[in-house]
């Protein structure tokens, strides 16, 4: 599992990539590496801690609004506003302070002593640089393979969309490739197979982690382990970002069906089928998102 | 807010997820309807339609055993006044238009955006009802 380490390690830790950059470079020690992403995690507080911090809300209220964000799209400080909970008075100064308080990894690092001014600036060159190429070569590569394939941008696309909604968060391609034995399955996989003009196999495969709080925003409650339920809900996520894969194949003109989907523990890649692999993250999980092809 | 009894919708739901089932309970709660059967295929759908005759169906369509689209034709087939909107991701082209084609009176889409589900619901009442 030498492969979800790295993962882990890479997106993991709050720091979110400039952290695993600067770790890999040796800049920064890992003790040091968690000492500035929980220093961070403390200070980059949220809108409704922050409010019940200033008593603007209590804690009811926070969760009500929470509760609330569950059903739709909107910012906690709009729901605030439409729950007659905030004045824009109040919501003005709850944003400023967030805005104050707010302090960037690298910011932390110079802060505590681990960086100096001129290594932090340095180093960040650096870093924009790289991410940069990465990424360009990644969408290009990314481009080139879908030539192939049709479905492929729009379930990439798709999977970030649904991150957003449903899990509200966000999603990166973090790389692409096509070798098989690099696939290494995280904890759980959910997967559903096209019929029809579109034929290939969705396969969505993640920590335990990951699972999780996608469930506990989908259903609006924490859940400690893995129950019948969690695998309920991963499989209709699944189903959600397939249905909706689709839909956008639809458009196109490419008429696609979709089989029910399955979630299992573990899950091998056909050695028969061609794999298109993209391993994506949120700020605080890997996963892996693969396309096989019908052989 | 709770509206007098009189004025109360039956619906039911078909779906197979446990979590879409959670989930539609979460959005009717004070709403003017009133859940008064959950099942998980187009089979059960179609048997429990006859026995309860709701005023309003929410159907699903990839379910095992029959699926949503055969089961809407069903229930159609025994009660063409049936009011039956389709909920499913699989919102193709062809999968919409056939549902309509065969008497659905709405298609939304999943994930479900509440307010524009229980407008759809309150849309297919008020027709029914005119």
């Amino acid at each position: 599992m030498k492969q979800q380490e790295k993962a882990n390690v890479a997106v993991g830790l709050g720091g979110k990539f400039f952290g695993q950059f600067l770790l890999e470079r040796g800049t920064i020690s890992t003790e040091q590496l968690l000492e500035a992403a929980n220093f961070q995690k403390l200070r980059n507080a949220k809108l409704g801690a922050i409010a019940i911090a200033m008593g603007l809300l209590t804690e009811a209220q926070v969760a009500q609004i929470h509760a609330e964000q569950r059903r739709t799209d909107k910012r906690f400080g709009d729901l605030a506003l439409e729950l007659n909970l905030l004045t824009s008075v109040q919501l003005d100064e709850l944003l400023r302070v967030q805005k104050s308080r707010h302090v960037l990894f690298g910011e932390v690092l110079v802060e505590k002593g681990f960086l100096s001014r001129e290594l932090l600036d340095a180093e960040l060159a650096q870093f924009q640089a790289e991410s940069r190429n990465d990424e360009d070569a990644l969408q290009d590569l990314l481009k080139t393979a879908a030539k192939d394939v049709p479905v492929l941008e729009d379930a990439l696309d798709v999977v970030a969309k649904m991150f957003r909604r449903l899990v509200h968060e966000e999603i990166k391609l973090q790389g692409f490739h096509q070798d098989k034995t690099r696939w290494h399955p995280y904890d759980l996989t959910a997967r559903l197979a096209f019929e029809g003009e579109y034929q290939g196999t969705f396969v969505l495969s993640m920590p335990e982690g990951l699972a999780l709080r996608i469930v506990e925003r989908m259903l609006g409650r924490p859940f400690p382990e893995v129950n019948d339920l969690v695998l309920d809900a991963l499989a209709e996520f699944a189903n959600i970002v397939c249905g909706n894969i689709c839909s956008r194949l639809s458009l196109r003109g490419i008429e696609a069906d979709l089989h029910p989907p399955q979630v299992s523990r573990t899950f091998n890649l056909d050695p028969n089928r061609t794999a298109y692999i993209m391993q994506v993250a949120t700020a605080e999980h890997p996963a892996e998102v693969v396309l096989l092809a019908a052989n | 807010m709770q509206t007098p009894e009189t004025q109360r919708i039956k619906v039911m739901i078909a779906d197979d997820s446990t979590t879409v089932r959670t989930i539609f309970r979460d959005i009717l709660k004070d709403t003017e309807f009133d859940l008064v059967g959950e099942v998980q295929n187009g089979q059960e759908a179609v048997e429990h339609y006859k026995r309860v005759r709701p005023d309003l169906v929410i159907m699903d369509i990839i379910m095992p055993e029959l699926d949503g689209v055969v089961a809407l034709s069903n229930i159609l087939d025994f009660d063409p006044g049936a009011r039956v909107i389709m909920a499913s991701s699989l919102g193709t082209q062809r999968k919409v238009l056939d549902s309509i084609k065969r008497g659905a009176k709405n298609f939304v889409m999943k994930p479900y955006d509440p307010d524009v589900l229980i407008e759809a619901m309150r849309k297919a009442c008020r027709e029914f009802s005119n």
